[in-house]
């Protein structure tokens, strides 16, 4: 597992931070899937590295981690947080570019959501083998994208370019209100 | 025994992408028997063309979740081959524990979560954790973490490694960590242990199926070949002159597939575990070398459903190989090495490696500017599919007598014990009709 960490806040938030409690005690990784190589099949990847490239707004305590398509190698990340966020292409029937901002619970219990990965599904199959192990993290949270082009290149698709900066910042904007949550 | 039926898999499952099996008898008498890969071709070769020599194995890594490591090693060996790079021993001896730690973590995926539920008579890895066996899951879960915790020490990434650069590593592990995972993989035998005495208790659930075919890998002088060595065949012995490798490995393309197909001395042959099993098996560790012993598997064994077998072998000893690489790295001192400078040059180079699933080729022309101009990946599981197709042709006769249930049956296991990884295998010609 690599992790990033985010580029050290200013010195005045970082004293700052000193006189009030930590943050946010709970382990939390946001984790990137997909191929990079089938186009917008790598929208995690992207949005997980302009998500590192940004230098303020979210605590430094925060691990990234590129899952690429390592599928059943999540496994073995999951036990290690208490909190999960995962940044996928997801097949939702949607507009190309839009997303969905859901739960793994969702995933296996609301049959609407028909929340299928490109990963030939083995992400849901992960979740129910962490969950059956008992390792699954308190809070495991999915942001999914609805891609529109899959095939083998190495460029997103123009759906999806034209809306990196919403995704981008709805994605900050939900790792927030979850960092709240938990204060 | 049923005159007329037909078994239609599409999309067989607990294999790595899209393949499909078909069988038509009419009045005993087989009309069809195919095994096709319908994936959708993959254009890699064409987007290493006019990137800069070290970009090749970062792309390269992406090709597949599974075999990111092997990938990433043929890469850079065919173009350290191309440029005359000379690496450094204590590279040689890091990427050896690179490769044993993606074997390790490719075989037990397989052994554990895609072939056991075959063995135990259950459709997934699901019901086992929730049975009797749960015990045996929480091995594999453990080994399987193992093996990952090992790829992400070295390489810095448990896929899709970020360390490996042409001519070395950008960071090494730290001795603290090296004799950390020392420990833990000696700790690690005697789970493998336990697990190889699971396995063989139903081990008679693998059929007892024989064709005598060719057999491929590298094999080497000094150890059983992983990261060097030179092509070997079964068949027609060893082949030094690796920069001609089509002359072994002859793909072809079929109508009823989006892969290539090869072949070399005969219509097919096998590459992967039991291929470097029945070629190198006496250069094994003792410990896996007593695996072996308890499977009775000797070479040169012609059933193909014990390639899941040779690869618990082969786990057995990448663990043994790993704890004696780590003693050469300490007792020869861990140290920060110099990054190896590149003198780029118009040339073509050959990088060959032994994957989980068998034999690997990269093969790039580097211009004098230091870009790609022509690559070309030989990929284990395409080297494979004939060898599928032919196995297919000899069981089912020799089982038409079964219900079409249990036919089918048979065939989904042959081909989950190839260990396909079609995802990564497939490939087109890219043909423009006028």
């Amino acid at each position: 597992m690599h992790t990033i960490h985010v580029s050290r806040v200013p010195l005045i938030t970082w004293m700052l931070s000193l006189f009030k409690p930590v943050l946010c005690m709970k382990k939390i990784c946001i984790i990137g899937i997909g191929n990079p190589l089938r186009r917008d099949d790598g929208i995690g990847i992207v949005l997980l590295e302009k998500l590192v490239e940004q230098k303020k707004t979210l605590p430094k305590e925060i691990q990234y981690l590129d899952g690429g398509t390592g599928g059943m190698n999540l496994l073995h990340i999951l036990p290690q947080f208490d909190i999960v966020i995962i940044i996928d292409a997801v097949q939702f029937n949607a507009a190309p570019g839009s997303y969905r901002f859901f739960t793994a619970d969702e995933i296996t219990t609301n049959k609407n959501i028909n929340s299928i990965s490109t990963h030939t599904n083995q992400l849901p199959q992960v979740i129910e083998i962490s969950r059956q192990l008992e390792e699954l993290p308190k809070q495991l949270f999915i942001f999914g994208i609805q891609p529109k082009n899959t095939s083998y290149g190495r460029n997103l698709s123009n759906a999806l370019k034209k809306n990196i900066k919403t995704l981008l910042s709805s994605l900050q904007n939900e790792i927030e209100t979850i960092i709240e949550k938990n204060k | 025994m049923s005159n007329d039926f037909s078994i239609h898999v599409e999309h067989l499952t607990r294999v790595e992408g899209h393949g499909n099996i078909e069988v038509n008898v009419k009045n005993g008498k087989i009309e069809k028997l195919q095994w096709s890969v319908i994936e959708a071709p993959r254009f890699f070769e064409a987007m290493l063309r006019g990137q800069q020599y070290n970009e090749l194995r970062p792309i390269t890594s992406r090709i597949c979740g599974i075999c990111s490591i092997g990938h990433s090693l043929a890469s850079l060996k065919a173009t350290e081959d191309a440029l005359n790079v000379k690496i450094t021993e204590q590279t040689a001896l890091l990427r050896r524990l690179a490769i044993n730690g993606e074997n390790m973590q490719s075989h037990i995926l397989h052994i554990g979560y895609l072939a056991a539920p075959d063995l135990f008579g259950v459709g997934s890895v699901l019901p086992l954790i929730a049975s009797k066996h749960k015990d045996t899951v929480l091995k594999i879960v453990k080994l399987h973490r193992l093996a990952n915790e090992m790829s992400d020490i070295i390489c810095g990434r448990t896929v899709h490694p970020i360390r490996l650069i042409v001519g070395g590593f950008s960071a090494i592990p730290t001795k603290k960590q090296l004799l950390d995972l020392r420990k833990r993989l000696d700790e690690s035998k005697a789970i493998t242990n336990d697990l190889a005495q699971v396995i063989h208790s139903v081990v008679d659930k693998l059929p007892n199926f024989i064709r005598e075919t060719e057999y491929i890998s590298l094999s080497a002088d000094d150890e059983y070949a992983f990261y060097d060595g030179v092509i070997n065949s079964t068949d027609t012995g060893k082949f030094k002159d690796y920069k001609n490798y089509q002359t072994i490995t002859n793909e072809y393309f079929v109508p009823q597939s989006t892969a290539k197909y090869a072949k070399h001395n005969r219509k097919s042959y096998m590459v992967g575990a039991l291929a470097r099993f029945n070629l190198n098996s006496s250069q094994l560790h003792s410990n896996a070398k007593n695996i072996a012993k308890l499977f009775k598997l000797k070479s040169i064994n012609y059933n193909p459903f014990m390639n899941t077998i040779a690869q618990l072998i082969e786990f057995m000893h990448n663990t043994e190989d790993s704890i004696s690489i780590i003693d050469k790295i300490l007792d020869r001192g861990l140290k920060e090495e110099k990054q190896i400078k590149t003198k780029i040059k118009a040339s073509r180079g050959v990088g060959l490696v032994e994957v989980p699933r068998g034999l690997l080729i990269h093969d790039y022309t580097i211009n004098s500017k230091g870009y790609c101009t022509k690559a070309n990946c030989v990929i284990p599981t395409n080297q494979n599919h004939a060898n599928i197709q032919l196995d297919m042709e000899k069981i089912v006769p020799e089982i038409i007598d079964k219900p079409p249930k249990e036919i089918e049956f048979t065939l989904e296991m042959l081909v989950r014990a190839y260990d396909p990884c079609i995802s990564c295998s497939t490939h087109y010609l890219d043909v423009k009709f006028i």
